[in-house]
């Protein structure tokens, strides 16, 4: 913003303060990064910050090596997060729609009731789950604990596309109406385009979520074929690290971590982007 | 009039499929929930339950292992520390970075929003290796300027403030995000009568933007508040609540009642305890944002 | 007879006799429950059949007891195939109890259980009644007199014994001698024990001198039972109906960990530590001795350490005593049971018999240093060689006591756990918090 003039004082302060911030940032990824690619020889006490030598044995260890993850559990959590993303999108898009242009009173009571709902941890919904699913039989099926996490992105997804679409001004869709555009063309030719970045907004927010389901895979999907990377890499961590094999834990993170870096840094130029943001939540 | 009946009812229509997955996947499974909280069910004994009327909530509140305002304290604790920590940080470099050129600022944010797209469980690990008695970086600096080492999760004093930094870490990105778009968007003409008055940038901020963005400000508390209530992986990786319950807040105490130890009666009795507050917390939410709301238009 | 015959023996039929007088004394037969048991099922047709079998984790690292067995019995089932899943201590207990809710889709036919889950899992009808199979095996005789009984409950067997363990103490050599200690001379007393992590403390910094798992239930308090027992003190009195563990005895039991953290030889930490990690910590050095592991510890060395390393890098022996106190160590075991729901019971039990074959276990409970529960198993001493202390594990056995076999036993050791946990911690006074645990299990016992 130009502005704003600021002091010299005033530009060292920010310079601090944003130096300070990312130290704070980036100093545990580099920790992780420090020990997971140093032989595990020279992750005991005392520790040296900087390692004399760097390996990659670890992270061989941990993809490859006896009882490793493997790959598929990177494979599993992508199509589950695809899966909730697009579920969410739908769905957030739909009800948004509607709570947006429509004045529903009972509408408001009922997303107050599901916001309340979404505050809760996605644990608590492990037991009913495991029942429901038991019941109608679809125990172990992972599309379903997906779409459980959709469900549970969906009511901020709702008011996110709420304000998204509230920011469309309705005069737009009276002129298509007047024109004879139905109500579908209204909404793939006018609405759409406008409600885009809104939209990818929500999907990448359950991107997210799904990709890092954790607790209800970890009860709802017992094959360990079907498991995401959490999962997989916690029991992992767990039974040939003991918890507490640093190099190895590491490793398996770095490994956790560069997929996700990777799809972010591709998507984070539309998530950052001020428009896309900015209008969802001017609403 | 059938035109007008199918009007009145598209909102409706519209808002089957999602009512329909919310209800199936959230709705239903938290009407279980509190069903199950008033019986006798337990991991080996889900079906024919005998009903307990308030057994569980009793066994809960009164309990001594760990106790429910233990419980309440650390829920309440690291929620509130998570709030403030996220809200501070984020609205405070987004500040700083409102005078940085547009194209920087960018690349700054993608930096800071890093931790928030991680897992939570790796996180937890990230976080704990660095609070490691032996080969954590806090404590190898603390080494290097001679102070003893500190055993951050497991000393009473330490452990919730360790979490909670670790929770900050992981979600004052989406707070600096919010808070960032709101600043971009507010008028520019605001800010230069500021300017034309003389005002120094401390009264600009004080009095002219930072009321500009409350609303972003509510939205970014919101998403931190249910950052900081809705925890469970990071702090399950970290410390599993221990030791000695300690750092158990509500989620986990849920989860050890209900998964680890089977008593999924008193497992369901936290959970309605915990929506119970949700509920107050939703309510006063929309007070607030209603409020914000009725100033701006 | 050869003195390793004679020792296998006597760690075999003491180790067996004490788990056999603690098993529930009521042998009265209460009536039968109405489960499907194995009266012949139809003759098994050619269509895919999975059998699963729900092992412990490390039991699927050996190639016996499952790999070579699976691969034969497949062959000669054609048409069924096994599916084998493991899982750690207590994520095992976990699944078991989850797989009992709910429907078919991922029971377990086969499951391996701590032998103190057994009253629990049959009061919960996870486990079938085995009575049928027993009244028609004509191998049962190979088990162990000593053990043959403990496979009931309430009068019905319900499972099959897989096979047994006794704790002993283990220290790093490594950090013994660079304290200046024998590495071959393990602590004999409570005072030895002081005075060897006195010495650790002092000479080699970054070691923690002693290491106890203080994390995991379970884990915690059977590591702590041989330090109860050598006491004279009991958990439970003879009826099982009230805690006795908070008397004279116990206290001074769990004052031992405490003191050892007092005195700066053991950490709190250890109540973030698990068994597992805290065996894997002597092997690396990062702890100078872990009070209680399973065996000689010889099972937890690290993937592609031999036995020769083994016995260069730890030392083994009976846990040390206090003043004035006996020799104790605490057993466990394994067995494996046939669900309730598992709809191939016949095949199940086929399978189990020819997992638990006493000759076929050998390797395994060699390697692991695990005790036999078959007589054939015992036929040729001379493959237990590969545990360089198997001399300790012998006297071990001759004095090892069996936890009491209760239904409610996961709920009680919760509380003895958090006593231990808060003593240590110093929240409580030793006393206070073993009352307070006591108290809890009472009411515990008390209620149907």
């Amino acid at each position: 913003m130009d502005l704003i003039r600021l002091s010299v004082v005033q530009r060292t302060l920010r310079l601090i303060l944003i130096v300070l911030a990312l130290l704070f940032t980036i100093t545990p990824l580099l920790w992780i990064i420090s020990i997971g690619l140093r032989p595990g020889s020279q992750a005991i006490f005392p520790i040296s910050i900087l390692p004399s030598s760097l390996t990659l044995d670890n992270v061989y260890a941990v993809l490859f090596g006896p009882n490793a993850i493997g790959l598929t559990p990177y494979q599993n959590a992508a199509v589950y997060g695809i899966t909730a993303a697009v579920t969410t999108a739908i769905a957030s898009s739909l009800g948004g729609y509607a709570l947006a242009r429509y004045d529903l009173k009972a509408g408001q009571a009922v997303l107050i009731v599901i916001l309340a709902l979404s505050f809760l941890p996605a644990a608590s919904r492990i037991v009913p789950l495991f029942i429901l699913l038991s019941a109608s039989g679809h125990y172990g099926d992972p599309l379903f604990v997906t779409l459980a996490y959709a469900a549970g992105s969906t009511p901020l997804g709702i008011w996110l596309m709420a304000g998204t679409f509230r920011q469309i001004p309705i005069r737009l869709e009276q002129a298509a109406r007047i024109d004879g555009a139905g109500a579908f063309l209204t909404m793939r030719r006018v609405i759409l385009p406008l409600a885009i970045p809104g939209i990818l907004v929500v999907a990448t927010l359950a991107f997210i979520d799904g990709w890092n389901a954790y607790s209800l895979p970890l009860i709802l999907i017992p094959k360990d074929t079907a498991q995401p990377y959490t999962v997989a890499l916690q029991a992992y961590i767990r039974e040939v690290g003991f918890g507490n094999n640093w190099s190895l834990l590491s490793a398996g993170s770095l490994v956790g971590l560069v997929p996700v870096l990777v799809v972010f840094a591709l998507l984070q130029r539309r998530l950052v982007r001020v428009g896309g943001l900015g209008s969802a939540i001017r609403g | 009039m059938v035109r007008r009946v199918v009007a009145r009812a598209t909102p409706w229509l519209l808002l089957v499929a999602p009512l329909v997955l919310l209800f199936l996947f959230l709705l239903l499974p938290y009407l279980l929930t509190f069903y199950y909280s008033v019986t006798g069910a337990t991991i080996g004994h889900l079906s024919n339950v005998p009903l307990v009327g308030s057994a569980n909530f009793q066994a809960v509140l009164t309990s001594r292992n760990p106790p429910f305002p233990g419980v309440l304290f650390v829920t309440a604790a690291f929620t509130v520390g998570t709030l403030v920590g996220s809200l501070v940080l984020g609205t405070v470099l987004a500040l700083a970075l409102y005078t940085v050129p547009a194209g920087r600022r960018s690349a700054l944010l993608a930096v800071y929003l890093i931790p928030w797209v991680i897992a939570g469980v790796v996180i937890g690990y990230t976080w704990k290796l660095m609070y490691d008695p032996e080969i954590g970086l806090a404590n190898t600096l603390l080494e290097a300027v001679g102070v003893s080492p500190v055993s951050w999760l497991s000393d009473r004093a330490t452990s919730i403030a360790a979490l909670v930094v670790a929770n900050v870490w992981a979600g004052y990105g989406i707070v600096l995000l919010v808070i960032s778009a709101a600043l971009a968007n507010v008028p520019p003409n605001l800010i230069l009568a500021g300017q034309v008055d003389g005002a120094p940038v401390a009264r600009i901020v004080r009095r002219i933007i930072l009321p500009a963005i409350r609303p972003a400000v509510l939205l970014a508390a919101l998403v931190a508040l249910v950052g900081g209530l809705n925890t469970f992986d990071l702090i399950y990786a970290m410390t599993k609540g221990g030791p000695l319950y300690q750092t158990e807040t509500m989620a986990l105490e849920m989860y050890r009642l209900t998964a680890l130890k089977g008593s999924i009666g008193q497992g369901a009795a936290v959970t309605v305890i915990l929506f119970t507050i949700s509920l107050l917390l939703a309510v006063i939410y929309v007070v607030l944002w209603r409020r914000e709301a009725r100033k701006w238009t | 007879m050869n003195k390793r015959l004679m020792a296998l023996l006597s760690v075999v039929t003491i180790v067996g006799s004490a788990c056999n007088a603690t098993a529930p004394a009521s042998q009265a037969p209460a009536s039968q429950p109405a489960a499907t048991t194995g009266a012949s099922q139809p003759a098994a047709s050619a269509e895919a059949v999975k059998l699963v079998v729900w092992p412990r984790n490390y039991t699927l690292t050996q190639d016996p007891p499952f790999q070579p067995v699976t691969k034969t019995w497949e062959a000669a089932h054609p048409g069924v195939t096994v599916e084998l899943s493991g899982a750690p201590y207590d994520p095992q207990f976990q699944r078991i109890e989850l797989s009992q809710a709910g429907q078919i889709s991922d029971v377990p036919d086969i499951v391996q259980l701590d032998n103190i889950w057994l009253g629990q899992f049959t009061e919960e009808k996870i486990l079938a009644n085995l009575d049928s199979y027993y009244a028609s095996w004509a191998g049962k005789t190979d088990i162990l007199p000593a053990y043959a009984d403990s496979t009931k409950w309430n009068g019905s067997q319900q499972a099959v014994w897989f096979y047994s363990d006794i704790r002993l103490l283990i220290w790093n050599k490594d950090v013994f001698k660079k304290a200046g200690l024998d590495p071959e001379k393990g602590p004999a007393t409570w005072d030895d024990v002081m005075a060897d992590a006195q010495a650790i403390k002092e000479k080699v910094p970054g070691v923690v001198p002693v290491g106890f798992p203080a994390a995991s239930q379970e884990g915690t308090v059977d590591r702590w039972y041989p330090y109860l027992y050598m006491t004279g003190s009991n958990i439970l009195s003879p009826d099982n109906k009230t805690a006795v563990f908070n008397d004279a005895g116990g206290q001074k039991a769990v004052q031992f960990y405490v003191d050892l953290v007092n005195r700066g030889y053991a950490s709190k930490d250890l109540l973030t530590q698990e068994a597992d990690a805290v065996s894997a910590s002597v092997f690396s050095g990062k702890y100078g001795m872990m009070l209680a592991t399973v065996g000689s510890g010889l099972s937890d060395r690290p993937e592609g350490m031999t036995a020769e390393q083994f016995k260069a890098t730890i030392g083994a022996i009976v846990p040390p005593i206090c003043a004035g106190c006996q020799q104790a160590t605490v057993a466990g075991g394994w067995m494996l049971g046939i669900t309730e729901k598992s709809t191939h019971k016949d095949l199940a039990w086929d399978y189990i018999m020819a997992v638990t074959d006493g000759a076929q276990m050998v390797p395994f409970e060699d390697q692991f240093t695990r005790v036999p529960v078959r007589q054939t198993g015992l036929a040729d001493p001379s493959k237990f060689a590969t545990d360089p202390y198997f001399g300790e594990s012998a006297k071990a056995a001759a004095v090892a006591h069996f936890p009491p076999f209760i239904a409610k036993y996961t709920g009680m050791i919760e509380f003895i756990w958090t006593g231990i946990q808060k003593a240590v911690n110093g929240d409580l006074s030793t006393k206070d918090a073993l009352d307070e645990a006591a108290n809890s299990v009472n009411t515990l016992l008390a209620t149907p």
